[in-house]
């Protein structure tokens, strides 16, 4: 996932435009699926709190 | 050194993973097990960034790597914040695609690094000496990653898609036979490459992208919108296995981890879910109720009369009883009516109503779908009862209210062996002394069959927008 992104990305040569593209939309689209993954459950979890 | 260090950090990874989600079985500790699992995660993100090294080399492009993950983590909050709790399921799934999206371009990236020292002089010259010479085990992960991932990110768009409505479900003849000539077809030459290494090795990569998404997206067209909850957990596995095999490629720790944790998870969830609905996993990505119509025909035929009553008597009937429990479905989530639900349980708890709600695993359209509304209206999870306990309690209740559920309470589940939902457990409201079930007309629900329940005799019909019933109905109980 993300990390695998970074990774790809940070080995991705300076010249190859193609491969830093191609990287940065990876690491968008991984942090995307990690940070509103996180969040939601986070929502969904608040519900879910004792309430007084 | 900084390599131990990394090592640690990985290693923190993990058992952050872990732990949060034993935490996250807990409703007391569930929200801290998130946020474990998210440092955890942040610690093996920042550890890669600076701690990484390849051959002695480490990671570059900071620039990009920040400005990517700021935009993504921005964008990411945001939409996750906004998203109103009914839109969840779709939401999940688009977040699920998301990852998907990310292992198969990480696939598509890695098969043009390995694809850098190609020149087609040399190859001509050389006599093929080149592709021969790829690592075969390293292709065979890269193209796992990018099929699974790829078919991740199509068919969870196309679920995306379900569930906001925008795509129908579609159906043509043959559907099955075709995905499955494309599935075959994509192993096929993805074997071929590994194994006879041709020339066209990049254009036939990217045959297997183009089919890839096909099958995603001919995969989940056809399935229809209750039995979403499972394709979603299935696709969520999926996106996980294309991370472990990320995590295989780079020998990476974390990756292994968290996409084997996801993975083993979506799988059992998977598993958990056709096993409630009794219904094996191939026929609920096969067929949804195609051999409906034939059984119906001869349930239909004893159809029979139904009462109505009136939400007065309703209102009676509830308020007098010692215990009620009610029964939320798909249709409760349509009317938005969660938080008049509420209204109801609260007076009529007021009144010395003892008010419980009967989930069934399987009601709604994402795994923990009704909890997840009812707890937007601020119902104790206490109050909601899981099938089996709730089946138990149904001998000693007064009224049940289903609300919006049909099949999850049919009885031809145990008693017709012809009806498309034989066999799958069910909520045995008939137990009650009571049954009032809400709905907006006779029209049957996901299944497509009658549902004898309504034609008992201890049953009566109350029809109407829930939101609207349930209005009338606390209206009327509050005037007793």
């Amino acid at each position: 996932m993300i990390i695998g992104a970074i990774i790809v990305m940070g080995q991705a040569e300076e010249g190859n435009t193609i491969a830093l593209i191609l990287g940065f939309l990876a690491v968008i689209l991984g942090t995307l699926n990690v940070v509103g993954g996180f969040v939601v459950t986070d929502r969904m979890l608040e519900m879910f709190k004792k309430k007084k | 050194m900084e390599l131990n260090l990394l090592v640690f950090c990985y290693l923190l990874g993990s058992v952050t993973f872990i732990v949060g989600l034993k935490m996250l079985s807990n409703p007391v500790s569930a929200r801290n097990g998130n946020l474990v699992a998210a440092a955890g995660m942040f610690v093996a993100i920042m550890g890669t960034i600076f701690l990484y090294e390849d051959e002695g080399k480490k990671l570059g492009n900071y620039g990009w790597i920040f400005s990517a993950l700021v935009i993504g983590t921005i964008v990411g909050t945001l939409m996750a914040k906004r998203v109103k709790m009914t839109a969840m399921p779709e939401m999940v799934s688009l977040f699920n695609g998301m990852g998907g999206a990310c292992a198969a371009l990480i696939s598509v990236i890695e098969f043009r690094h390995l694809m850098h020292g190609y020149d087609a002089t040399t190859y001509a010259s050389t006599g093929s000496s080149f592709f021969s010479s790829l690592d075969g085990t390293t292709m065979l992960i890269i193209f796992l990653g990018l099929i699974i991932g790829t078919v991740s990110f199509s068919g969870s768009m196309i679920a995306w898609g379900k569930l906001n409505g925008k795509i129908k479900d579609f159906a043509f003849k043959g559907q099955h036979i075709i995905n499955l000539v494309i599935l075959l077809l994509n192993i096929a030459i993805a074997a071929f490459i590994i194994v006879a290494r041709p020339e066209e090795t990049p254009l036939f990569f990217y045959a297997i992208l183009v089919l890839s998404i096909l099958y995603g997206v001919f995969f989940v067209l056809p399935i229809g919108g209750a039995d979403m909850p499972v394709v979603i957990s299935l696709l969520n596995s999926f996106t996980g296995v294309a991370a472990a095999c990320g995590g295989f490629l780079y020998d990476n720790k974390v990756m292994l981890t968290g996409g084997i944790l996801v993975g083993a998870a979506g799988t059992l969830l998977t598993m958990l879910m056709c096993k409630a609905m009794n219904r094996s996993l191939s026929n609920v990505l096969i067929g949804s109720f195609g051999g409906s119509t034939a059984s119906s025909g001869a349930a239909g035929a004893q159809g029979g009369t139904y009462k109505e009553i009136s939400l007065s008597d309703a209102a009676v009937v509830m308020s007098y009883a010692n215990k009620v429990m009610i029964v939320p479905g798909y249709g409760l989530a349509v009317a938005q009516a969660q938080h008049i639900c509420h209204e109801l349980e609260k007076t009529l708890e007021a009144k010395g109503v003892e008010v419980k709600y009967a989930i069934h695993p399987v009601a709604g359209r994402m795994p923990g779908h009704m909890n997840v509304l009812l707890a937007e209206a601020d119902v104790s999870y206490e109050k909601l009862l899981e099938m089996e306990l709730a089946n138990e309690e149904f001998k000693s209740t007064d009224v049940v209210l289903i609300l919006g559920a049909n099949d999850v309470v049919n009885p031809a589940a145990k008693s017709d062996p012809s009806s498309p939902i034989y066999g799958m457990p069910i909520l045995e409201v008939e137990q009650a002394k009571h049954v009032i079930v809400n709905k907006r007309s006779m029209k049957p629900g996901y299944a497509g069959i009658e549902n004898q329940l309504f034609f008992q005799p201890k049953t009566s019909m109350l029809f109407g927008d829930a939101k609207k019933a349930l209005q009338d109905l606390l209206a009327e109980v509050r005037s007793i």
